[in-house]
């Protein structure tokens, strides 16, 4: 029974780290953006849901597309200002390391300077509360948190296989070039794609923020864990990227049962280490250049 | 009086900050021609059909391309502005979507359509010009035979209905079997007035579909002449279709 508590809870958390993932592996995918400032938009939703509880009361899960808007609008200025002028650039990716990490700093800075290093919290009611079915005890923050990610992958998902904006983004993956070729405005996209990216980090912020304490440099924590998600799912691939979160959480929260809770970090990075040596592309990962 | 498609006066372009690669190229097209582009490697043939999509942007010189709405001058504008003009271009390397489907490859080729029903209605159109494809809809373009994905390049191309279609080596990597193939589409789409202007290292049989014959050398044009005439030529005989002088 503790197992498949343990197993529950894994796949919960393991389901917000995938939503936190997807934009980050959706954004690399389009534009080939290594996007190591994803986290602090993650952060920015958290704040921002986090103020909207404090002050005006609005529940974290309604406040979600709100925080979406920030952190879209936010995307966009950053976008505009900071990646579109080298976007095709032969080097891009490897610029983009340098860009986005500054970025990173300059909004890891500026929340510092207005919220300082203190940890918070979001706590909507159902954060303490829990269900018990049968002996298996399910606290409301995680299984809630996990299926509203699990629903807006798949809403995600939907929207990529089947719209015609979906498909074209998808082209556009596979070819700038032959993309444009068709007629598809590459540039919008690209800044659509991005704005997309950083709106699912705003949502993942939202949930985020009354599933873990934040504090603004808690971003340098989980770029790690989620970069290593993206390659273990092979880059651009968002399946592979929630398969691969899935499995790993509920390994790490194995390892923090069974062992100690402060081995359950190292999984990621196991698996990442293992993953480079035996498949470098990723599970699902597409040839790359 | 025949209707000129497509006007190219005194373009020069080039890659990046390089040098000139064709240098005042002068070139009309004629409604329902196909005109074919021969010369040696190098010679800039490629370069001509990327300055007029605007894969790379002409230095100098005018692309005037008689569209639906009027004359416009391409010149400087972006390529996916220019492919929703009708006109339309094959690059080389075939420019499917090998991980989308089949049907998806073609929901994009109609991107530029906003008409819902008119989309319908023309795959259903292009579909009944190439059967096969409507029994792989469903499948990724990149695990079909290569002569399936020749049928999808051609239904993309036309489905838009261009004026003008840019093609870049249609016969490179392909079966003998396959290149006929692809020379009859070419020849069956040209014979709906549908103008055509092809770049083929296999000079012999880009000539032997086409109208009119171009030769380049050095990034310019040399001469140019009906496609017959320039298949007898005896300059051409000896330098690219590797007859002997006797």
């Amino acid at each position: 029974m503790f197992i498949i508590q343990t197993i529950i809870l894994g796949l919960c958390l393991g389901f917000v780290y995938a939503l936190m993932a997807t934009g980050l592996t959706l954004i690399f995918g389009v534009m080939r953006i290594v996007n190591l400032a994803h986290p602090i938009f993650i952060l920015v939703g958290a704040f921002v849901a986090y103020y909207l509880f404090v002050l005006y009361g609005i529940d974290p899960i309604i406040a979600i597309p709100l925080c979406a808007a920030v952190t879209a609008l936010l995307g966009a200025i950053t976008y505009k200002l900071v990646f579109e002028k080298d976007a095709g650039a032969q080097t891009y990716s490897e610029m983009t390391v340098l860009l986005t990490f500054g970025t990173a700093m300059v909004l890891d800075g500026t929340l510092s300077y207005f919220f300082k290093n203190t940890q918070r919290i979001t706590s909507p009611p159902y954060a303490t509360d829990a269900i018990f079915l049968g002996e298996l005890f399910l606290p409301t923050a995680q299984l809630y948190s996990g299926l509203i990610s699990v629903g807006l992958i798949i809403a995600l998902g939907l929207f990529l296989k089947f719209s015609k904006l979906g498909i074209a983004i998808r082209a556009t993956s596979l070819s700038r070039v032959n993309a444009e070729l068709v007629g598809i405005d590459v540039k919008f996209v690209c800044l659509f794609s991005f704005i997309l990216g950083c709106a699912l980090a705003g949502a993942a912020g939202s949930l985020v923020s009354f599933v873990f304490s934040f504090f603004p440099a808690k971003h340098w924590e989980w770029i790690a864990i989620l970069m290593s998600l993206v390659v273990l799912g092979g880059m651009g691939s968002i399946l592979g990227v929630v398969i691969s979160a899935a499995i790993l959480t509920v390994i790490a929260s194995l390892v923090g049962a069974f062992i100690a809770p402060a081995w359950s970090t190292l999984v990621f990075f196991v698996a990442l280490f293992l993953m480079l040596l035996i498949k470098p592309h990723g599970m699902f990962g597409k040839y790359l250049e | 009086m025949t209707e000129c498609m497509l006007k190219i006066e005194n373009v020069v372009a080039g890659y990046g900050y390089g040098p000139d690669i064709i240098k005042n190229i002068n070139l009309e097209l004629n409604k329902g021609d196909i005109k074919c582009i021969i010369g040696p490697n190098g010679a800039g043939k490629s370069t001509v059909l990327k300055a007029i999509a605007g894969i790379i942007k002409p230095r100098n010189g005018s692309v005037v391309f008689n569209s639906d709405n009027g004359e416009i001058n391409l010149s400087g504008m972006e390529t996916y502005k220019i492919m929703k003009t009708g006109l339309c271009f094959i690059p080389q390397d075939r420019s499917l979507f090998g991980t989308l489907t089949v049907s998806e490859n073609l929901t994009m080729a109609g991107y530029t359509l906003n008409d819902k029903h008119e989309l319908k209605i023309r795959t259903e159109e292009v579909l009944e010009t190439f059967p096969r494809l409507k029994e792989r809809l469903s499948q990724y373009a990149g695990t079909m035979s290569g002569g399936e994905q020749q049928q999808l390049i051609f239904a993309r191309a036309i489905i838009l209905k261009p004026r003008v279609i840019l093609i870049d080596e249609p016969s490179l990597g392909l079966a003998p079997a396959i290149v006929e193939q692809a020379f009859q589409h070419i020849e069956n789409i040209a014979s709906q007035g549908v103008s055509i202007l092809l770049v083929e290292q296999n000079a012999r049989r880009g000539l032997s579909s086409s109208n009119y014959g171009t030769v380049m050398d050095l990034g310019e044009i040399v001469f140019e002449k009906e496609a017959n005439e320039v298949l007898n030529d005896d300059r051409i005989q000896e330098l690219y279709l590797g007859k002997r002088k006797k």
